[in-house]
């Protein structure tokens, strides 16, 4: 029944697009033709994002191909830039610092991700449950986190986890001893820094990032549910079934466009963090803590620029994310789609 | 070739996309303004109606307000011109610059520092002033030794505007307090900070090991001192001496200062000197290579419990006392920009504020060392300012290659080496050998 | 019955008990942010865990008005940040809605590869394509103005917005539409009356995405503008940073300034989200 019922509310995906579009009754007060109205839709928002970004999008990758520093874009006597192959790519795949940074960029996202999304959607799924004043209490509590400039939050973390100062240590002091062996073996965390070393200092920023995106996807969440018809849910009442089962019924498959997004998005920011672990690392001194984002910087975008290095990077990166996601935005683009 | 195809092919694109008629407005903005400014100039003094676009950096204070009036009023007596100053904050001064370069909206005059003049003259950022230099007779008052930085391949490209060297400052109440002197050799230096280390606290570091992104300012005395250097330029390329026994000699002892003598924390390997600063007016420091501004920093972030009368500098001792250690010969510049609307204007500018009066005056309200010798001398009678007017006489500097800024802080190739040795991950030698090769590499690309 | 009861009343109390941690963990650095701001320097840079400042100063945040930034008031920033944000939200949203009713309820050829696009400019790692845009922007005559900040802002959160409306649009029921097109109305008035108030809730949640990735936005602030009176908030924020010390209460205390218009922005929109209008809309 509840099945049916959650089908039925996606439109009946079944009958294809053109289909439908016969049973259409006809439009009286439109004047435009029916094929025109989807590109007249997409206009505004296809001028801004072509004029602003696919000319300096070709631009990279025609730049990843040359060695390009800014004598070569300037506006004034720009000079020539020279043509060099494969070279940039090269450079990269040969270079001592890719292969770390990858894997470090990977365990980060995939950690992160997961994580993220999992305490988003909880809270979300919380908030949605509780009563409207306290709802709203916590909603004010996670945005600020949310509100938070990215240097402030940074430099607040770095302090938290502070070998002096820090709250951290401070409150595993606090423990008893016998616990604190117990789990961690070891009972005083007096200057324990946290920041030396790559595994520790990957946890503090896995905590940071994830404090800092949970809002955004407990509200995302939160918004997915409030536009879920009650109706719904009123009819799973009705038919007596329990929380969990309108939760695997109802929710998650209405939500389950939402999270693909969402997902795909975190991976995509996860795989790019920057300042917040260039604060933490201390800038780019602690080259085992480089992920993608902190070694294409520290080689190509900090003076002097190497900008077609830097491009070619940037076309990497970009180059895994597609493959990482791809999947995923084949799903998203092929299933659930246009009904 | 290619590039300036794409340059032209920009500009279509873009009036395309969105019809505008605004396209190229920005580049006509010159024009009117130089049209208007040639009227206005039969009129007055030669600039006059003219404005010149000046780039401070950092943040505007009441003291720099105040030089930067008086040096726009004089500019102005001059010329005729307006002076307009926008400040730029510092971490963001590259970018600043990039886009300046880029966009072609750059100011005419703009401070600078002096290890990035190079990096700077490579792109083709920075005019060439060499004949302005020579024909004036106040800058002709700086000794040569200081224009090392400003030349590059005979031509130079900036004035120094400011001078800056190292020295170690320490608690000064602490050594009275322990009976100790101050430190003329390495091994009174290592002697005292385990002192300060046993009767302050262990999370106390007698003397600060710096492995941050300056940590080179704070390497590089010891290394010079015991007679080495970095890399050199011999037969057109650069060749790394980072293998020779005497940079091997200052960099063991400076990693010994955590490994072996244990004075500096291991738990803060990648601390710069202003984590460090931090530190020490939190009480936790008690020597340290830093600059003169430092001590009003570090009075304002210990809201004076640790005052002038608890801290004072030294110059770093040679290894066998014999006088003080060469240190890092630092410092800002002024110079014009390429694309500068009016190249000449800019010139009187530049030499107005390099000059005696101006140059003087913005080295000593900026906690700077002047570089004229005789202000330098009068300024060596202050006992505060003496360390560092001995030390700026043997000051020295990096390479002057502008890939020098890659191997110093964003690879941090000493830094990640000295890690390396104090970790045990690595020997002093196998950790240098691997560091030249990268050195190398680097400042030959 | 009595136990059912017992069992609801146990309920709410977790459920509220949940509440107040995830609070907690929200908010709490954010309260050392603010409680830096209060502290005196001397207790900012200590070596002790210090969790409340005592006593507590007004040093920063009074400097911090006073004497502004950069020889502006801070008013002058938070009011730049604020028109570019806001501007750029209002755009984006009435853009992105329309670009994702394209997607979401029409098949036309390029909406694949439409979709993609805009996934591959939020993969492009920024610093890539700072340079390009910045000349683009420049040449299109913004340069130096708000109105290029809130052109390159669209641009940068139209991605976004689009995927994330799409999924809203397409949960909308059909049928809904079509009942309201039988009944004679229009295409404007069915997306107004019928579409509109059910993906409300989704273009509060872009929204504010939206809001606070332009409001912290900082390389194009910092590149585009050049006027010192047209600087941003996060542009401001660097002036605390020195060649040679930063000054965090001051930092702090303008961050805590900062945080203030995301809150006061979100308690403007979030009635659309978390109120149960929804329901009421399908019925009418």
């Amino acid at each position: 029944m509840t099945t049916h019922t959650s089908t039925a509310a996606r439109g009946g995906g079944d009958s294809s697009a053109p289909a439908r579009r016969l049973r259409q009754p006809p439009r009286r007060s439109s004047g435009l033709p029916d094929w025109v109205v989807p590109y007249a839709l997409l206009l505004p928002g296809l001028l801004v994002i072509a004029a602003l970004l696919l000319y300096p999008l070709y631009q990279m990758i025609d730049m990843s191909f040359h060695k390009v520093g800014l004598a070569q874009i300037k506006t004034t006597n720009p000079r020539p830039a020279e043509f060099v192959g494969f070279d940039n790519y090269t450079h990269i795949f040969e270079s001592d610092l890719f292969w770390p940074s990858l894997r470090n960029t990977f365990a980060f996202a995939a950690v992160t991700v997961a994580l993220t999304l999992l305490v988003g959607t909880l809270v979300g799924l919380l908030l949605n449950k509780l009563g409207k004043k306290m709802s709203t209490f916590v909603i004010v509590g996670i945005m600020a986190a949310w509100a938070t400039p990215p240097t402030a939050q940074a430099i607040v973390w770095k302090w938290l986890f502070d070998s002096d100062a820090g709250v951290v240590n401070w409150a595993l002091n606090l423990l008893p001893d016998w616990l604190s062996e117990l789990v961690f073996g070891r009972s005083d965390w007096s200057g324990e820094p946290w920041f030396n070393d790559t595994l520790t200092l990957y946890f503090v920023l896995i905590v940071a990032v994830v404090w800092a995106s949970f809002p955004f996807i407990a509200v995302s969440v939160l918004a997915g549910l409030k536009s879920i018809p009650s109706e719904l849910y009123e009819a799973a009442r009705v038919d007596g079934s329990r929380a969990f089962t309108t939760f695997r019924k109802i929710t998650f498959p209405l939500l389950k466009p939402v999270f693909s997004v969402l997902m795909v998005l975190s991976i995509i920011w996860d795989f790019k963090v920057f300042t917040q672990l260039y604060l933490l690392a201390g800038g780019t001194v602690n080259r085992e803590a480089f992920n993608l984002s902190l070694w294409s910087y520290a080689e190509a975008f900090s003076s002097p620029p190497k900008m077609g290095l830097g491009a070619a990077i940037a076309v990497v990166l970009t180059g895994i994310l597609l493959v990482i996601t791809f999947v995923y935005v084949r799903q998203i683009v092929k299933t659930e789609d246009v009904r | 070739m290619k590039i300036v195809k794409i340059a032209a092919a920009t500009t279509a694109t873009a009036a395309l996309a969105l019809g505008l008629t605004a396209c190229g407005s920005s580049e006509e903005k010159p024009t009117a303004q130089q049209s208007a400014a040639e009227t206005a100039a039969a009129t007055g003094p030669k600039y006059a109606g003219q404005t010149l676009t000046v780039w401070r950096l950092g943040a505007p204070t009441e003291v720099s307000d105040k030089y930067m009036a008086d040096l726009g009023a004089k500019f102005k007596e001059v010329t005729g011109a307006e002076a307009k100053v926008q400040y730029i904050p510092w971490p963001d001064a590259q970018k600043k610059w990039t886009a300046a370069l880029a966009g072609g909206e750059g100011p005419d005059v703009t401070e600078f520092g002096n290890d990035q003049v190079s990096a700077w003259v490579q792109q083709e950022a920075l005019a060439d002033i060499t004949d302005l230099v020579k024909g004036d007779p106040d800058l002709q008052q700086i000794p040569q030794n200081l224009w090392s930085y400003e030349t590059i391949d005979g031509k130079v490209y900036a004035a120094p505007w400011g001078g800056g060297t190292r020295a170690v400052l320490y608690r000064k109440d602490w050594f009275d307090k322990l009976g100790l002197s101050v430190p003329t050799t390495w091994d009174e230096l290592v002697s005292a900070a385990k002192k300060i280390v046993e009767k302050q606290g262990k999370d106390v570091d007698g003397f600060a090991f710096n492995g941050g992104s300056d940590a080179n300012m704070s390497l590089s005395p010891f290394v010079w001192s015991a007679g080495g250097d970095f890399a050199s330029f011999e037969g057109g390329k650069w060749v790394g001496k980072l293998t020779e026994p005497a940079f091997k000699e200052g960099f063991q002892f400076y990693t010994d200062l955590v490994a072996k003598d244990g004075v500096s924390g291991k738990g803060r390997l990648t601390q710069n000197s202003v984590d460090i600063a931090q530190r020490f007016a939190a009480g936790k420091v008690g020597m340290y290579v830093t600059g003169g501004w430092d001590i009003a920093a570090i009075k304002e972030q210990s809201k004076g419990k640790v005052d002038e009368s608890k801290m004072a500098f030294f110059s770093l001792p040679a290894k066998d006392g014999s006088g003080p250690a060469p240190a890092f010969q630092g410092g800002n510049d002024i110079a014009i920009w390429k694309d500068a609307k009016n190249p000449e204007l800019a010139a009187e500018y530049l030499k107005l504020a390099a000059g005696k009066e101006f140059g003087v005056r913005y080295a000593k309200e900026g906690g700077l060392l002047p570089l004229f010798p005789d202000a330098l001398a009068e300024m060596g009678n202050d006992p505060a300012q003496k360390p560092f007017t001995d030390t700026f006489k043997v000051a020295k500097g990096f390479p002057a290659s502008p890939n020098w800024a890659e191997a110093n802080d964003t690879k941090a190739v000493l830094q990640n080496a000295a890690r390396a040795v104090i970790d045990g991950k690595k020997s002093v030698d196998e950790a240098l050998a691997a560091a030249n090769t990268e050195l190398e590499t680097i400042l030959n690309q | 019955m009595n136990d059912g009861l017992t069992r609801k009343k146990f309920g709410r109390v977790a459920l509220n008990g949940a509440g107040i941690v995830v609070f907690l963990f929200a908010v709490f650095p954010v309260y050392w942010m603010v409680a830096t701001a209060f502290k005196p320097n001397d207790q900012i840079f200590t070596t002790r865990f210090n969790p409340i400042p005592s006593p507590p100063s007004l040093d920063h945040i009074s400097r911090v008005f006073t004497k502004g930034v950069a020889g502006h008031s801070i008013w002058q920033y938070l009011l730049n940040s604020a028109i570019v944000a806001v501007v750029t939200v209002v755009i984006g949203a009435v853009f992105a809605l329309l670009a994702a009713t394209a997607v979401a309820r029409f098949r036309f050829r390029f909406r694949t590869s439409f979709l993609i696009l805009l996934l591959i400019v939020q993969m492009v790692p920024a610093e890539a394509l700072l340079i390009s845009l910045f000349t683009m922007v420049k040449r299109l005559g913004m340069y130096d103005q708000l109105i290029g900040l809130v052109v390159i802002n669209v641009g940068l959160t139209l991605p976004f917005s689009v995927w994330m409306l799409r999924t809203f649009v397409a949960a909308v029921p059909k049928e809904l539409e079509e009942a309201s097109w039988i009944d004679g109305a229009s295409r404007f008035t069915t997306f107004w009356r019928v579409l509109f108030p059910l993906v409300a809730p989704g273009l509060v949640a872009t929204s504010i995405f939206s809001f606070i990735t332009t409001w912290n936005e900082f390389a194009y602030a910092l590149t585009l503008i050049n006027d010192q009176g047209k600087y941003t908030m996060p542009v401001a924020l660097q002036f605390f940073v020195g060649q040679r010390s930063t000054d965090w209460g001051g930092i702090m205390a303008a961050s805590t300034l900062m945080t203030i218009p995301v809150l006061i922005f979100f308690l403007l929109v979030q009635r659309r989200m978390v109120s149960g209008l929804v329901a009421g809309a399908v019925k009418g």
